[in-house]
Order: structure tokens, then sequence, then C-alpha cells
């Protein structure tokens, strides 16, 4: 398990380095690519926790609203990033940014923020060493969803930034 | 077993992990317009398979 948690902090810290050279809008553009093969993947985590008997049928249930949310939200915002690519040419104004910032930090952080609540919780209810996989689950949800901060998006990183 | 769910839940956070570098690599040579196209692919799949997975447990029969 020790070497296990160092590979996520040695991870953690690749993902720290974000391409400073990346538009606003390849930016934007990368964290919708991102976000989306995230949240097919944790759907599939979710299946493969529930067939495991991990989590229970309600637990099943409140997560994939949660993703349902998610998909939703990035659906919305990949949608609203094409239509701007389209009559921008690429170069996202200051009111396009902030219209992305705000449907990224809404839509798709709130729900975030939401399963890892919901992880927390359910380790309550485990033994111990059943803890730390759980925790090392929601370090690895949380490496992730470092996505969002990575783009450029101050409302979402700022309350990613306090889900720690 | 408890062993087993330790197993299981490591096991879909190395995943979780393996794949989002795996993102990261190829997104480095996507254009924005390739990026957007896959990521509409790829929100329409999250969407099935979240469908799919609010079905699981109600199905009748």
């Amino acid at each position: 398990m020790k070497s296990f948690l160092t590979a996520i902090l040695i991870v953690y810290s690749l993902f720290l380095t974000a391409c400073p050279k990346d538009t606003a809008v390849r930016k934007a553009a990368k964290a919708s690519y991102e976000l989306s093969g995230i949240t097919v993947d944790v759907v599939n985590a979710t299946k493969k926790a529930y067939d495991a008997g991990i989590i229970g049928l309600a637990a099943k249930d409140r997560l994939a609203g949660y993703e349902k949310t998610i998909t939703s939200g990035g659906k919305h915002f990949n949608d609203v990033l094409s239509g701007y690519i389209a009559q921008t040419a690429g170069n996202l104004t200051a009111d396009q940014v902030k219209i992305l910032n705000t449907i990224l930090s809404d839509q798709l952080v709130t729900p975030f923020l939401a399963i890892l609540q919901e992880l927390a919780l359910i380790s309550l209810d485990q033994v111990a060493y059943l803890r730390t996989a759980i925790a090392a689950l929601r370090t690895a949800i949380l490496i992730i969803s470092g996505t969002i901060a990575d783009a450029g998006f101050p409302d979402a990183s700022r309350r990613l930034a306090y889900a720690g | 077993m408890p062993d087993n769910k330790a197993a299981v839940l490591v096991e879909i956070a190395t995943e979780l992990i393996v794949n989002e570098l795996k993102r990261r690599a190829v997104a480095k040579g996507m254009t924005v317009d390739e990026l957007v196209a896959e990521a509409q692919t790829q929100w329409q799949q999250a969407e099935d398979a979240t469908d799919e997975l609010s079905r699981e447990g109600h199905d009748q029969g």
C-alpha cells in the first residue's frame, strides 16, 4: 500500500506541471476531453464497486445520479465550447471564459465533490484497512479532478482546493 | 471478503490513474478540433454508461 501511495504522489507531481503555452481554448478542449474520459472511467469504477459488493444499491444509485449530472454538464460544456470555437476561430473572449467557468464550477465540480463526499461516507461503514483503499480511490479522483484546476478556470480551481 | 474488496478498490484507483496518464499523452498530439470531437464521443459514451448503471439492480424479472 505504501508503494501505491508513493506512486500516486509521483503521478500527482507530474500532473501539477500543466503546459503554460496552451491557449484558453486548448485548455478548455483538453479539460473536456480528459474529463469525459475520466467520467467514463468513474462510471465503470462505480459499476465494478457495486458488482464487488463494496457499495450497496442505494449508494450506487446516488453515485449514478451525480455521474448523470456530470455527464449532462460535460455535454453542455463541450457544446458551448464547440459553438465558441466556430464563432471566434479559437480565441475566447473574457465573457466566454466566464460562462465556461460557471458551467465547469456548477455542473462538473459540484457533482465531483459530491462523489468524494459519498466515498467518505461509505468508508465509515468499513473496516480500518478498507478505509485506506477507499482513501486511495478518493485521492485518485481528486488528483484526476486536478484537470479542472489545470484548465485555468479560477472558480473551479478554488472549490477543488478545499476538497482535499 | 474484505481483502477482495480492498484489492478491487486499489485496482480501480490504479486504472483511473493509468487511463488518465494515457489520455494526457494522447491529448498532446491532438488539435483543438480533434479534442472537442473526441470529447463529444466520450461524453456520449459516459451518458450511455450512466444510463446502464442507473438501471442496474432495478431490472424487471
